[in-house]
């Protein structure tokens, strides 16, 4: 299947933005900066504005047939635990109208199967992950703000880089908000097949994003953001060990039942196919009320997913605060997501399906509809507004059940400082 | 009427609201920590990732791509 309206990215407005970019942040290092030179001299070269700290852990547990971790015929355990530490640090240098802001995260992953050759090894069966994201914001003041976006991440079979421009500006004394991001990832990874070998060596993907964002202030408690994104992607868009079980294939080697130990010479599955364009569209809006009176903030949010493999998605949610004194609130959350799957999927296949023909067992993929609901409680060890800077830690818990047979129960805990 | 047209008509309902300026002094409860659009950044990074690696339909934000069900990003 190919995408009906697929283009190229405009080279022109790539050269544009970059062009605008590049002469916003040309203007003269501290020409805005009203203190006096000496003053600004005495300033460090970079001051910390920022700093956030977080741990997450992930236990998830379900199938799905596009896991080999079960009996061939499926579906395989997607048994697994993500621990997950996380760091943001904010920088603002002497020129004020420089800031920075580095995120990097690790992800320790242990999985039932995180790929095919870890399947027949175990050898792999616990996996790290790093990323780094960074953010350059250059701030004209009444002509706006410009950003630069870049960074990787590094896993065991897979890197990616990422570059980004973006410009936000405030309209009507800064109650209507608009930003507008552009952004470029580059994926390659070792191309792993379901039977644990690598035939073809690297393969890749593009993604090509474009995004539009509306902060609008309606009313002084209430709040309004609207969103809409487009990307597109292009190469291998398939998790390449994914595997789909064969009817009709012979049985000379195959077990029937052979629980976690299935036989991975079993010629009975074959890789996922996906298509090799995907053109995706989403709009997402929220709506943010504060109530003085009880304290208490409500935000609705709802959000439409769109695309080329036939997926379409409906997800609204909503969160209620509750403030406790100056220093403690307590956040609910619930949050529903229906999708109708891609049109490929399916739990098996037959030898006979062409090969060209795009197919997938993954369970990500299919029909379901998934429940969230959490509950997370912050304390200002130094309250909001305070000089010396909020200083906040917080610690939450949600669980994510779908219909298709997977839960994850998350837990976190944070720490913020504003300096 | 489609969905398209009651979305138009919702937005425009909220754009005529929006029509009203609030004056800087007036917004001490827009700063409230509980009406940033985001609670905490690392938290909805965090999010995003158990979204992304579990919905087929999540994403379109320009991440890295990431394993687990080939819709990536």
């Amino acid at each position: 299947m190919r995408s009906r309206c697929v283009g190229k990215p405009s080279r022109g407005r790539a050269l544009v933005v970059a062009s605008a970019f590049a002469w916003a942040v040309a203007v003269p290092a501290g020409a805005a900066d009203p203190r006096p030179l000496g003053a600004r001299s005495r300033d460090p070269a970079v001051r910390i504005e920022s700093l956030f700290l977080r741990l997450s852990l992930f236990d998830q547990y379900g199938h799905g047939f596009q896991s080999k971790a079960g009996p061939p015929r499926g579906p395989g355990s997607q048994r697994m635990t993500v621990l997950q530490p996380m760091g943001m640090i904010g920088l603002r240098q002497r020129n004020p109208r420089w800031s920075h802001q580095v995120a990097f995260a690790l992800d320790v992953i242990s999985a039932a199967s995180p790929d095919g050759l870890d399947a027949v090894s175990s050898a792999s069966r616990q996996n790290e992950a790093g990323e780094i994201d960074a953010t350059t914001t250059y701030d004209a003041d009444d002509r706006g703000q410009w950003s630069l976006r870049y960074g990787v991440h590094f896993e065991e079979p897979w890197r990616s880089f990422f570059v980004g421009l973006g410009f936000s500006r405030g309209f009507f004394e800064d109650n209507t908000t608009v930003s507008l991001a552009t952004a470029y990832v580059f994926d390659w990874f070792d191309y792993i097949h379901p039977l644990g070998w690598s035939p073809k060596g690297q393969e890749h993907r593009i993604t090509l994003s474009d995004n539009v964002s509306v902060v609008q202030v309606l009313s002084p408690t209430t709040l309004l953001t609207g969103s809409y994104g487009v990307t597109f992607q292009q190469g291998t868009l398939s998790t390449t060990w994914n595997s789909v079980y064969i009817e009709d294939a012979p049985k000379r080697t195959c077990a029937d039942d052979n629980s976690q130990k299935p036989a991975y010479d079993c010629p009975n599955r074959e890789p996922e196919r996906l298509p090799r364009t995907r053109l995706r569209h989403a709009v997402a809006l929220q709506l943010a009320q504060h109530i003085p009176r009880t304290r208490s903030t409500l935000k609705l949010g709802y959000r439409f997913y769109d695309d080329t493999f036939d997926l379409r998605a409906h997800t609204p949610s909503v969160m209620l605060y509750q403030w406790f004194g100056r220093r403690f609130y307590l956040r609910a959350l619930y949050r529903y997501h229906w999708q109708r799957g891609v049109s490929f999927y399916t739990t098996a296949t037959r030898t006979t399906i062409p090969d060209d023909m795009p197919l997938t067992a993954d369970s990500d993929l299919a029909p379901f509809s998934a429940h969230q609901g959490g509950l997370k409680a912050v304390l200002y060890i130094t309250p909001p507004g305070s000089v010396r800077g909020a200083q906040y830690l917080d610690a939450g818990y949600s669980r994510y059940q779908r219909s298709n047979d997977l839960h994850i129960d998350v837990f976190g805990i944070g720490y913020g400082r504003e300096f | 009427m489609t969905w398209a047209a009651r979305c138009g008509l919702g937005a425009l309902a909220l754009l005529s609201v929006a029509c009203v300026v609030v004056p800087q002094n007036r917004r001490e409860y827009l700063a409230d920590p509980t009406m940033q659009v985001q609670d905490d950044p690392l938290e909805a990074r965090s999010n995003r990732k158990l979204y992304t690696s579990r919905e087929g339909a999540a994403g379109g934000d320009a991440r890295p791509a990431g394993g687990g069900c080939g819709c990536s990003n």
